[in-house]
């Protein structure tokens, strides 16, 4: 029972109501504490009943309120009886059934579902809010042991606790070179890609490091020129390619004056070498002109030469010969014959030949576009595999998420041990029932076996005096001792049937009177006397408070 | 993160085996991500055994603005190995690129939180007690007060960071109004800690 | 401590031994008003007018009146004391007890306006603040950098001068942990002697 009772005062503890730690019986609870948890209990039941928590101190409406949450009781169908004296004179045993009532009628906790993926916000808050319980964490630090003003709390975690060490934007442009996909092409364009640089970043040096800096090239192929020039932040520029020895300018206008005068001497030196090399180019091109038209006369006179030569050779052999005419006539339409003959033939073999080649040029035609199709199917298969990887990937990486963000909630969640404890508890009670409804069904056994064996016996001294009877009933009329005995056992059977009524109605009466000894203890523990001195007392003042109200009133 | 069409070709430089063997290629990564921390480290640059300068320039542009612009979005290991990928680099250079990438993520995350315009940033106070006693307009004044001074650090008009400070003079109701002000501050720190 | 008055200003003062009761109630006034908000002619020329009077006479009763309850003021007279000052004087009995009281009903407001005329240093008037998360910048898109701002309102010579400053959490610890133990210092045992002994 005290678990019973340290549920109920948790439960109603949590509806708000205002109990000791001290108070751990429903034995304890005053008759205040009682009416508080019955009106918490019926409001978040019924959260537009409007009841006062409060006992008011006039006895009329102390009846009030009590029969007002009797009826609520009985309204949400609680079975026992009840009236307003069992809220103000409490009775544990009732009040306990009520609360037990109560408490299991109790609207259960919507249970937040929280596997919803929580929104964007959320999930900034969220992350504010550790890492501000993070920082708030930290002891204080001086500032000249945070290096940057920066913190480092673990070697891979820092936050910014200053400002030293925090500049503005600087960018400058990075001039690289483009289209240079075959190293080996002759061609090298520059343009300027914008490549963001964070400057102040150790970075910079290397845009001042010697392999950018003065690293013009200059490839004159095709007679052009072409420039890589590096250009950087002027504060940082080194010129490492005069050394380390050299002095370093005193100032920086110096340096820059110089640099300019060196830069300029340089532009104008380039100046004038592109306007030598323009004119020679020019030059160039003239004599390369005039050499192509002399060439092109050349093959053009040659061509004729061919032309008349050939003129000359078949004039030659027609007049060869002329002198023997018919015969070579002759000769001449045979060779002509023969040479069409040899075409045929030349055509027949050329078909036999092509048709198998044809078709082997077919199939590999075929066989070729198949592959082609195959493998654009592959390239499309493979595209859309990357895709779902992707799309995994998103997925398992929201999951991951959600599952870092459930287990800091899980861990932020206070634990409640009562509902451990509650649980171990309910289990104990369970085995604790099992293990009685065993010994139950034992004893149920043993109550079996000891009747089947009063049966047995009852049968079997049945059948013995059948027996015995018959025996001596059969002597009785020859001897007259044997009749005295067989009166006498008549009387012993007869004496030990009423004996064992006897035993019988006592055990039943036995068991009449437990019953009615536990239902006086109950009565008993109703208090039924005590209660109706209070209610006929409660009656009393009502009617005396009522009196005197009536007295007020004619007065 | 988006990356600019430079900056994909000079990374698909890196994927070309017959551009970067995977000796040079490590060497440049390497110099890499040395150099973002070590001054001049990329004067080794020109000792990587390259085809031409100006590949060895590009590629070496690229991956740099790569590291930093992923360090900057914060890019996971995901969307750099796809970037990656596109680039037709292997996964055994990819895998390089991600261990350096994740060695020295924070590192450049914290140089480039350097970055930025701030207030003057309280980092620390002193504070003295007076009893004033008396003074030109007033005799018998026998009240204490307080002078405050908040030590701040900020960013110069040149760029570059400085100590300051604040100074000023406080009643003691004047002080009590102050630090009831920054306690509500720093409970409600804590409230939004706890996540209310 | 008494009042050290020299001739020419009890000269001045000598006005309110000619007037009523009521008039010097008024001159009270006016010289309380002339603390707060500075001289004003206008004023004069009209209780001149009315009193029949010297407008200089007027003025100099005026001046005298307030310097009498400066003085008073600076050194921290009590009731007693300044009446005394002011037996000196061949005043009523009823002007001299207004005077005085005058000077009971407004000492406070006085001495904190002669306090403040001694401050060259900025003085602290009020704080507001405020809470910010840097949640990306330019170069670093994903971040959560709390900041607090706080604007601080200082004065000086009458003259708001805000001034605004950040903070992280720690540092904003920090600043108001040892504030409040120079808060707590008031209440040491040091400073209590201290005060007890000056005083």
């Amino acid at each position: 029972m005290e678990e019973v009772d340290h549920i109920i005062t948790h439960t109603l503890k949590q509806l708000g109501c205002d109990i000791d730690d001290e108070v751990r019986r429903l034995h304890d609870f005053t008759t205040e504490l009682v009416v508080e948890g019955v009106v918490r209990c019926l409001q978040q039941i019924l959260p537009d009943k409007n009841l006062s928590s409060h006992v008011p101190p006039s006895m009329a409406a102390k009846y009030r309120l009590g029969s007002a949450l009797a009826e609520a009781c009985t309204e949400l169908g609680y079975k026992g009886e009840i009236g307003y004296q069992t809220f103000l004179y409490s009775n544990d045993s009732e009040l306990r059934k009520i609360f037990i009532f109560l408490i299991e009628k109790l609207p259960k906790e919507a249970e937040k579902v929280t596997d919803e993926p929580l929104g964007k916000s959320d999930l900034l808050n969220r992350a504010i809010a550790e890492e501000l319980s993070r920082q708030l964490k930290l002891p204080w630090l001086p500032n000249y042991c945070k290096p940057n003003g920066l913190r480092w709390s673990s070697p891979n975690k820092w936050h910014r606790e200053g400002c030293r060490g925090t500049h503005a934007l600087h960018t400058c442009n990075l001039f690289v070179p483009r289209d240079i996909t075959d190293s080996n092409s002759k061609v090298v364009q520059v343009s300027h890609c914008h490549f963001w640089v964070v400057t102040n970043l150790y970075l910079n040096p290397l845009f001042a490091s010697s392999v950018y800096l003065d690293f013009i090239i200059i490839s004159s192929h095709h007679a052009k020129k072409y420039f890589i020039i590096f250009m950087q932040d002027e504060k940082n520029i080194e010129v490492p390619v005069t050394g380390p020895a050299l002095k370093k300018p005193d100032t920086e206008e110096d340096l820059k004056s110089r640099r300019e005068e060196e830069l300029k001497t340089l532009q104008s030196e380039v100046d004038e070498l592109s306007r030598q090399l323009e004119q020679l180019e020019l030059q160039m091109k003239q004599y390369n002109a005039s050499l192509q038209q002399i060439g092109e006369q050349i093959l053009c006179e040659e061509a004729k030469n061919k032309e008349l030569e050939e003129i000359y050779k078949l004039r030659k052999r027609t007049f060869d010969l002329l002198p023997d005419a018919d015969n070579n006539l002759k000769k001449l339409q045979e060779v002509v014959e023969a040479s069409g003959q040899r075409l045929v033939v030349l055509a027949r073999q050329w078909e036999k030949h092509r048709a198998p080649l044809i078709e082997q040029y077919r199939h590999l035609k075929e066989l070729s576009s198949q592959r082609l199709s195959e493998t654009q199917r592959k390239l499309e298969e493979i595209k859309s595999l990357r895709e779902k990887m992707k799309d995994c990937a998103d997925e398992a990486r929201s999951k991951d998420d959600l599952y870092k963000q459930l287990l800091a909630e899980y861990e932020r969640l206070t634990k409640d041990v009562n509902r451990s404890a509650y649980t171990r508890r309910i289990i104990e009670i369970l085995a604790n029932i099992k293990k009685q409804r065993e010994e139950i069904d034992k004893v149920l056994i043993d109550t079996k076996a000891i009747q089947k064996e009063i049966n047995q016996l009852s049968g079997k001294l049945d059948r013995t005096f059948t027996v015995t009877d018959e025996l001596i009933f059969r002597d009785a009329k020859k001897d007259e001792a044997v009749r005295k005995a067989y009166k006498y056992l008549a009387a012993l059977h007869e004496n030990c049937s009423s004996l064992i009524q006897t035993v019988e109605e006592t055990g039943t009466i036995i068991r009449e009177i437990r019953d009615l000894e536990d239902q006086i203890e109950q009565e008993s523990q109703k208090k039924v006397a005590d209660n109706l001195e209070r209610i006929t007392a409660d009656y009393k003042q009502m009617k005396q408070e009522n009196s005197s109200l009536m007295t007020q009133l004619k007065a | 993160m988006q990356v600019s069409k430079e900056v994909l070709e000079g990374i698909s430089l890196l994927g070309d085996v017959t551009v970067f063997q995977d000796d040079v290629f490590k060497q440049l990564l390497d110099l890499v991500f040395e150099e973002v921390f070590t001054p001049l480290a990329c004067s080794k640059l020109l000792s990587v055994p390259v085809v031409s300068p100006m590949v060895l320039k590009k590629a070496h542009a690229a991956v740099v603005t790569f590291a930093f612009d992923a360090a900057k979005w914060n890019a996971d290991n995901l969307s750099i190995t796809s970037i990656l990928e596109d680039c037709k680099l292997d996964s055994d250079r990819i895998s390089n690129f991600l261990t350096l990438y994740d060695k020295n993520k924070t590192k450049m995350q914290s140089h480039l939180s350097n970055v930025g315009s701030y207030r003057p940033h309280i980092v620390d106070v002193d504070w003295t007690e007076h009893y004033v006693i008396k003074s030109s307009n007033l005799e018998r004044i026998s009240l204490p007060s307080y002078i405050i001074s908040l030590k701040t650090e900020s960013l110069g008009q040149d760029g570059s960071s400085n100590s300051d400070s604040t100074q000023f003079v406080c009643t003691l109701e004047q002080l009590q109004d102050l630090v009831g002000q920054l306690k509500d501050a720093v409970k409600s720190l804590e409230r939004i800690s706890q996540g209310q | 401590m008494f009042l050290i008055l020299d001739e020419e200003h009890k000269h001045h003062l000598n006005f309110f031994t000619t007037v009523e009761p009521q008039v010097a109630k008024e001159f009270c006034r006016i010289s309380l008003e002339f603390l707060q908000n500075g001289s004003n002619a206008k004023v004069y020329q009209n209780v001149a007018q009315k009193l029949g009077s010297n407008l200089e006479t007027v003025k100099h009763a005026v001046e005298g009146l307030m310097r009498v309850l400066s003085e008073a003021c600076k050194l921290n007279l009590s009731e007693m004391e300044l009446q005394d000052s002011l037996s000196i004087l061949d005043l009523q009995e009823e002007i001299k007890q207004e005077i005085v009281r005058w000077y009971v009903d407004h000492t406070v407001e006085l001495r904190s306006a002669l306090s403040s005329l001694n401050m060259n240093l900025l003085q602290y008037s009020s704080l507001e603040w405020r809470f910010d998360v840097q949640i990306a910048s330019r170069c670093l898109r994903q971040q959560v950098t709390p900041l607090i701002i706080l604007k601080l309102d200082l004065c000086k010579d009458g003259k708001k001068q805000p001034v605004v400053l950040q903070t992280d959490p720690c540092n904003l610890v920090h600043l108001t942990e040892t504030l409040e133990e120079a808060l707590t210092e008031v209440k040491s045992q040091h400073t209590r002697r201290m005060m007890r002994n000056i005083k």
